[in-house]
């Protein structure tokens, strides 16, 4: 019992039967609703990503999809070039996606240098026009990226050991959902971490967190970087869903879809943030269902059809924020009991967090440092 | 009835914090009051429960018989409440004319904007630095000006009951003194009721006809402000001096 | 040379409508500290206002009135419903609050008309006048920067000449001071948003027919240039915003015309994040500082 009070311990069982019930679940699914789930390992990894970034270290951004894109791109361009040199095995694949994961941290380094400069609406605005700006890069360099018809992502089919009937859609699942649960398995560690505990302590009150050491530009450039690597490998396993990386498939849309799934699901939250993917894949194929079956003129259906799912994220982000702005996670919380741990921030600040986390990893810091 | 202002069983506090206690009071036309009490005895909250910012927990106010329980703060106003809030309330992005304009923004009607200009016409014959600054900022004005336009500003209304929150604070003593005598002047002539909460003790009691004491958000002693000056037990308990 | 004058005029009728969209950002920023991203969706939704009251009366003026008139109702609506309290809220909040409307509104309107690109029609002829062969402005350009000017100074005496804009002013500076003067802050915040619809809604109507087209997300990248316009003016004062929307225009006019129009999203990124890191209070604002 003592062994699974240790956090470690208790996140690798919860991935080992994390991992189990994937198996389970794929094997007795059709192949339509494998390619569903592997949609959405896609969005829980982005937006377990973005939970962190936006939740637990309060930078907004409205535009990861474009970290998306990148780790997609990245791993659209490498598995072309395996496949053109006939490169295979069953490490090709993953070698992309942790490449395309390390190319987008990069670049997310790089965008958490500015970000860590701004603030609020200044970084939310920033952020929505680099989700903007980067898709159509790919229409300046028509030669490299295939302009808006964009690349094919051609991967080895599932190994035969698996067996002669496993369906490609199961593959793309297994490999969605096993990349979701690995970052959700690293993001969970790294939230009862130091360094979650550094992210949360700028969150809630950057001069405290200055003042007992900490540098704010630093944590929260981390922030940036560990959301990029989750958003990159979300691009990466949606690029091989959909077996093509092209600027329409990490638009604007997608960017707040994002969003939506973690604020509805509770900012700041990692379950929240599964709870929220669950919530904007599925209701949105629920609704285009319920609208399919209602036997509209061709023109009005497709109305509804394309605009319904929006409509539904947009209603619910503004109602959670009006009326439950803990998201459904919050709310969980509230039916057990439980205080609210993570919720958005109301005024509940941890002036201390940051003093008791940097004096159990390094010395105090000498002087009066501004 | 005589009063002008009736409070009774006032209570009223921050969220789930109270801070007044069955406060109450009672002022009589052309009277000053003085409020005296230590930091954080709940001077300000008291006059901003009476302004209407602050909603009380219970209680009765009323002014001129009537109830003003309820009424939002732009009702009040038009019933002759000002009020003068701590840290003056000057727009510093405002001109004095622009601020001084604002103080009778609330009439309606024909005459208003001829009884406004008249009352700022006199503001400005009663404040001669304010005259000659019509177009600064209030970002540009000294301490004093800025006291000055305050109460100006305030004076544009032409309230029957007027509510200071610290008018001399950070004021040099001449300058105060002479803001504390202008006070006497217009009680006198305009018959309004003045409720002066003040720190400096003295000079408040000198001016005041009748004085109350507030500690821990109760009243604990109230007279004539000549008697509250003589007696030593409060003077030593509460006044410090 | 006379491809820069070009540039240049088209330039400026662009500045016009992102000095628009920067003023209508502002207006509401002054007065709540909400930065409101929805603002390009509720243009777009009083364009589709705009397209069906011109349908139903065959007059196209009558349909532009209607537009701003919309966009006023808009703007009130929306402080109301979705912003009140927001002074009460962390930033975060009322970011969120904002994109939420944006996807709801563009979702709406692709219900009601559709996701396609309709076309809308210009109110004067967009063909450039021409001296010799230089190109320089069209009708519809003068059209675009005289009634932004027009309205810019319609807002202007608004708000320094009567005492609706003192109220209005007042509110905006010390909302509780304000209060004790008399002034009745929650409406006059409601009028702020109301104007600023209207504003926004001229901007759509002047920008969607050179062009863009109008479908829910025609205001997407307009939305970006105004905030850029409002960021370069500093996000405080108006008459930064025009300044700053007028050089944004111009800015990314020469970056389109000398590079190629594929590069317009970036080049708006490039401007937005040079003026946010190196002069982050705007090239306009005084001395204060400000965090951003
Ligand atoms: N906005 C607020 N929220 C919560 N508590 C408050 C608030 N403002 C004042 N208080 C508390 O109410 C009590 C009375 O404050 P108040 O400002 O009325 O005191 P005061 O008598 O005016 O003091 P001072 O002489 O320092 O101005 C204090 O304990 C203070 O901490
Ligand atoms: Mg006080």
């Amino acid at each position: 019992m003592a062994l699974l009070r240790s956090t470690l311990v208790r996140h690798l069982v919860l991935l080992a039967l994390g991992a189990l019930a994937l198996v389970l679940l794929t094997g007795s699914l059709s192949t339509f609703h494998n390619y569903e789930l592997a949609g959405l390992g896609a969005y829980v990894c982005t937006a377990a990503g973005l939970t962190v970034l936006t939740g637990l270290n309060g930078q907004i951004s409205l535009g990861h999809a474009a970290l998306m894109a990148i780790g997609g791109y990245t791993v659209a361009l490498l598995q072309i070039r395996f496949s053109d040199r006939a490169i295979t095995g069953l490490w090709v694949l993953p070698l992309s996606l942790l490449a395309g994961a390390a190319v987008t941290g990069v670049a997310a380094a790089v965008v958490g240098v500015a970000a860590a400069r701004l603030r609020g609406p200044y970084l939310a605005g920033v952020t929505l026009a680099l989700g903007v700006a980067l898709p159509a890069l790919t229409s300046r360099f028509t030669s490299v990226f295939k302009g808006d018809q964009g690349l094919s992502v051609p991967f080895d089919p599932p190994p035969a050991s698996l067996g002669a009937n496993f369906a490609v859609e199961r593959w793309q699942a297994w490999i969605s959902l096993g990349a979701a649960l690995i970052v959700l398995f690293f993001l969970a560690n790294l939230n009862r971490s130091a360094i979650g505990r550094h992210f949360r302590a700028v969150r809630d009150d950057e001069v405290a967190a200055q003042l007992s050491g900490l540098s704010v530009p630093r944590v929260q450039i981390l922030a940036f970087t560990v959301s990029g690597v989750a958003a990159g490998l979300g691009g990466g396993v949606f690029a091989v869903s959909l077996q093509t990386a092209s600027p329409g498939s990490f638009d604007l849309t997608l960017s707040l879809a994002l969003l939506s799934a973690v604020v509805i699901g509770g900012l700041g939250s990692l379950a929240g943030a599964v709870w929220g993917s669950i919530i904007v894949v599925y209701l949105g194929i629920v609704l285009r269902g319920f609208v399919d079956d209602l036997g509209l003129s061709a023109a009005s259906a497709q109305k509804l059809h394309d605009n319904l799912p929006n409509a539904a994220f947009g209603l619910l982000l503004v109602l959670v924020m009006l009326i439950l702005p803990g998201g459904i996670q919050g709310l969980l919380r509230r039916l057990a009991g439980v205080a609210p741990v993570d919720r958005l921030r109301r005024g509940r600040p941890e002036p201390f967090a940051a003093a008791i986390a940097q004096h159990s990893s390094s010395p105090p810091p000498s002087g009066g440092q501004q | 009835m005589t009063e002008l202002l009736e409070v009774e069983g006032l209570c009223a506090g921050y969220g789930a914090a109270p801070v007044l206690h069955d406060v109450d009071l009672r002022l009589a036309p052309g009277t000053i009051t003085a409020v005296l009490g230590a930091n954080g005895a709940g001077k300000t909250t008291l006059l901003r429960t009476l302004s209407g910012l602050l909603r009380p927990s219970a209680g009765r106010i009323d002014l001129t018989g009537r109830d003003l329980i309820g009424l939002p703060v732009e009702r009040r106003v038009m019933l002759g409440v000002a009020h003068v809030p701590e840290g003056r309330g000057v727009i510093g992005e405002l001109t004095v004319q622009e601020n001084l304009r604002l103080g009778g923004l609330w009439r309606k009607g024909a005459g208003a904007r001829r009884e406004t200009d008249a009352a700022i016409a006199e503001v400005y014959d009663l404040f001669e630095p304010l005259a000659r600054r019509r177009g600064y900022h209030g970002h540009q004005l000294s301490g004093g000006e800025r006291q000055m336009l305050a109460l100006g500003r305030a004076l544009v209304a032409r309230p029957k009951f007027l509510l200071l929150d610290e008018p001399s604070l950070g004021l040099a003593p001449v300058v105060a003194a002479s803001i504390m005598a202008l006070l006497r002047t217009l009680r006198d002539a305009s018959g309004m009721a003045v409720l002066l909460v003040e720190q400096n003790v003295h000079s408040a009691l000198a001016i005041a006809d009748e004085g109350v004491v507030v500690s821990l958000g109760r009243v604990v002693a109230r007279g004539k402000a000549a008697d509250l000056q003589a007696d030593e037990g409060l003077r030593h308990a509460y006044l410090g001096f | 040379m006379s491809r820069f004058i070009f540039l240049t005029f088209n330039g400026l009728s662009f500045g016009a409508v992102y000095a628009a969209l920067a003023l209508a950002l502002v207006l509401i920023w002054r007065t709540t500290r909400v930065l409101n991203f929805a603002q390009g969706a509720m243009a777009v939704a009083t364009a589709y206002v705009a397209l069906s009251v011109s349908d139903w009366t065959g007059s196209y003026w009558i349909g532009f009135g209607a537009a701003l008139a919309a966009g006023f109702v808009l703007g009130a609506v929306v402080e109301r419903v979705a912003f009140r309290g927001a002074d009460r809220m962390p930033p975060l909040n009322t970011i969120v609050i904002g994109v939420g409307l944006l996807i709801l509104i563009e979702a709406v309107m692709g219900m009601l008309y559709g996701s396609a690109n309709r076309g809308f029609p210009a109110a004067y002829s967009t063909r450039a006048y021409s001296v010799g062969s230089t190109a320089l402005f069209s009708k519809q350009d003068v059209f675009t920067v005289g009634s932004v000017l027009v309205l810019m100074l319609v807002i202007a005496v608004l708000l320094t000449r009567t005492p609706q804009g003192l109220r209005m002013r007042a509110a905006a500076f010390a909302p509780e001071v304000a209060r004790l003067l008399g002034v009745r802050v929650g409406r006059l915040l409601t009028l702020g948003w109301a104007l600023s619809g209207l504003v926004g809604a001229l901007a759509a109507m002047l920008v969607i027919p050179t062009g863009l087209g109008l479908f829910p997300q025609a205001m997407d990248g307009v939305f970006i240039l105004g905030f850029t316009g409002a960021v370069v003016g500093g996000l405080e004062s108006p008459v930064g915003a025009v300044v700053g929307g007028v050089l944004t225009g111009l800015a990314l006019s020469y970056a389109s015309g000398y590079i190629g129009s594929d590069i317009t999203p970036l080049a708006a990124l490039v401007l937005l994040v040079v003026v946010l890191l190196l002069r982050p209070t705007g090239l306009f604002s005084g001395s204060q500082v400000r965090r951003v």
